[in-house]
């Protein structure tokens, strides 16, 4: 949904990855795909002319670092994980920021926004009694959307 | 009432989290008991279940019961509660109660309450047929999303758009933003958790 939001606040959004699955998703969510098993996503956005702002959820040292590396001067990072932040150079005056999760009132907006369809969870259900196996398939990497239980369906 | 419970963290394989009876929730002051409808499941689930977090102090009791992006209706309120009735449609998200007097509380930025308690972490979460919540923490569901497209906001949602806040802080027109990594805040599905929000 970090996409949906961004692409709310008006942002062209590059999606860095190396799934290639994700690589379609961001594709289905009108985000501009970066292929980081193939290619250096810092040229990559440098060749844009740099972009103004990250968002890593990706418990990666090295997305980090590259995030760093690819925001403009005075740009944000902004950090969901826990990473090694590196080398930050001063003079460029960039800016790293932690998140987690949101206020209530951060909730509040984002149940209006849903309810106004400007952002949408795409989910699989599963019976309370397949919690485990709904686990396991996450463990594994075989769901593509949210896993979601049902216990009194 | 029946219930997903984690008995001592190990490997999922293990059978370390399995259905089983739990004791039925009762809503103290200011609590109410919701009867799940939908209760995603995240990755963090995954990271609790199998210990990565014990360094953390948590899960901080056991057997507890695993899920933290929860909507259902209210069936019980207790007392101080007026806003809320029977009937309600609800979710609740990881920030299950904070203390409301802090200076975090008093501006705003409640999830940074040192005393909060953590849906699933310090308190028994939504893989269950009931689950106890903090009135003051449940949010009402617009009629406009189902039970179980409501869930993911309340984690993987929530967490996406408040780290989107601090990238745009101003209406961002033809900026570029990249993001990086990771399912579950991309679309909804999966890694928002990588770490505990609770630590002691």
């Amino acid at each position: 949904m970090v996409i949906q939001f961004s692409v709310l606040a008006g942002a062209d959004v590059y999606a860095v990855t190396r799934s290639a699955q994700h690589l379609d998703l961001a594709d289905e969510l009108s985000a501009h795909p970066v292929d980081a098993s193939s290619r250096d996503p810092v040229s990559v956005l440098a060749a844009l002319g740099g972009v103004d702002a990250a968002v890593v959820f990706a418990p990666s040292d090295e997305s980090l670092r590259q995030a760093v590396a690819s925001i403009k001067p005075g740009g944000t990072v902004v950090l969901g994980v826990h990473a090694q932040v590196g080398a930050l150079p001063f003079a460029d005056e960039k800016r790293v920021v932690g998140s987690v999760v949101g206020s209530r009132q951060q909730m509040r907006d984002v149940l209006a926004l849903a309810a106004a369809g400007k952002v949408r969870a795409h989910c699989e259900t599963y019976a309370l009694d397949d919690a485990v196996e709904a686990l396991g398939r996450l463990k594994r990497g075989e769901i593509r959307a949210r896993a979601v239980l049902v216990p009194n369906a | 009432m029946r219930a997903i419970v984690l008995d001592a963290p190990g490997p999922l394989e293990s059978g370390v989290v399995h259905r089983g009876d739990h004791v039925d929730p009762r809503p103290g002051s200011g609590q109410i008991v919701v009867r799940v409808s939908a209760c995603g499941v995240c990755r963090s689930n995954l990271h609790m279940i199998e210990g990565d977090w014990v360094a953390y102090g948590v899960p901080a009791f056991m057997p507890i019961v695993p899920g933290h992006e929860v909507v259902g209706r209210v069936v019980e309120v207790g007392s101080e509660v007026d806003w809320l009735h029977p009937g309600d449609r609800v979710g609740v998200q990881p920030l299950w109660s904070t203390c409301g007097h802090c200076p975090y509380c008093l501006t705003g930025r409640d999830q940074l309450c040192s005393a909060k308690q953590i849906t699933r972490e310090t308190v028994d979460g939504g893989y269950a047929e009931y689950m106890l919540a903090t009135a003051a923490h449940a949010h009402p569901v617009p009629d406009a999303i189902s039970d179980v497209e409501a869930a993911p906001l309340f984690c993987p949602g929530v967490t996406a758009y408040n780290a989107v806040s601090k990238a745009a802080p101003h209406p961002v027109r033809h900026g570029r933003f990249s993001v990086w990594g990771a399912s579950g805040t991309w679309s909804s599905s999966s890694r928002s958790w990588p770490a505990p929000m609770f630590t002691r």
